[in-house]
């Protein structure tokens, strides 16, 4: 996920930081529409407009950690298809290495 | 200081940056409003769209927050339908990530003019001063000649009473004088009983 931050235009990450910030102060009930289901049961994506459309991926918790968030996957939506194909499935079996390893969970680093 | 724009501190140095954070941040206000508006007013996305003149599918797309093609008109629409005023300003980034920093339903909620307690005050208080500059009619005539009719009769005899039935059904525009005299003649019938 820090990579594929790094890896966007300035634009694009200070609207994607905008967004991850609303999330964490705020969470999903004041804000309308900050995440969107993707089809995929626990996965849900982060919507950010612009000439690149964002969509991180994430899950809540996972496990016990309630009120938290966890990026899964760095992800585009372009012509309504996924960057990288099948985006959200991959990001379920990250989910589930997770949940079979936390402590691979670290604290978001924030890319600026 | 917020502690949100201490975090910003350096990477609100990079202009581009900064404006497309804050871009970010108007749109996500705007339309946490509107939906906290709404639901505020008790109000449907299609009673909202009815009360803006819009098409209904129109309202979950602007009270989306990655929604960002906002316009004045569109916004004077929600704030007619709301009942309340539209506010446009130029602001510090500061001010803008501290009310940012801040959301909350509580923060957005804003009443319609008629639970607005300012106007509220200021309608009883010219009701109270000034009726009697503002009786043409002859109903409000009536009504100026009552409430004269009631002062005298509590200042008179130290409690409210009603006037007997036959004052209040009285019919027709009355001259200042006629009430003060009418008043008068109430009142000493009343104490007579």
């Amino acid at each position: 996920m820090k990579k594929w931050s790094a890896g966007l235009q300035k634009k694009e990450r200070a609207k994607l930081n905008s967004k991850i910030d609303a999330l964490a102060m705020h969470g999903t009930d004041l804000i309308p529409g900050i995440l969107s289901p993707t089809g995929v049961p626990n996965i849900f994506k982060l919507r950010v407009k612009g000439q690149v459309q964002l969509r991180p991926l994430l899950c809540e918790g996972p496990g016990h950690a309630e009120a938290a968030f966890t990026f899964l996957l760095g992800a585009k939506e372009i012509a309504s298809e996924y960057e990288p194909a099948n985006a959200p499935d991959r990001a379920a079996e990250l989910r589930n290495d997770l949940l079979a390893h936390p402590e691979r969970r670290t604290e978001h680093e924030r890319v600026s | 200081m917020s502690e949100l724009v201490d975090k910003l501190r350096a990477e609100f140095q990079d202009k581009e940056y900064r404006d497309a954070y804050a871009d970010e941040c108007l749109d996500t206000m705007i339309a946490t409003q509107i939906k906290v508006l709404r639901e505020q007013r008790g109000m449907t996305q299609g009673q909202l769209a009815v009360a803006t003149g819009m098409k209904q599918p129109r309202i979950p797309v602007l009270e989306d927050a990655t929604y960002s093609n906002w316009s004045i008109n569109t916004l004077k629409r929600f704030a007619k339908a709301f009942d309340v005023a539209l506010s446009v300003k130029f602001e510090t980034f500061s001010k803008l990530i501290e009310d940012f920093e801040n959301l909350s339903r509580e923060s957005l909620q804003r009443p319609a003019f008629e639970n607005d307690t300012h106007f509220q005050t200021q309608r009883t208080t010219s009701r109270r001063f000034h009726r009697p500059k503002y009786l043409p009619s002859r109903r409000r005539s009536r009504n100026w000649a009552m409430s004269r009719i009631r002062q005298t009769q509590v200042s008179n005899m130290g409690s409210r009473r009603k006037p007997p039935k036959s004052a209040g059904g009285m019919q027709g525009a009355l001259s200042s004088q006629a009430a003060n005299e009418l008043g008068i003649q109430l009142v000493a019938a009343a104490g007579g009983n």
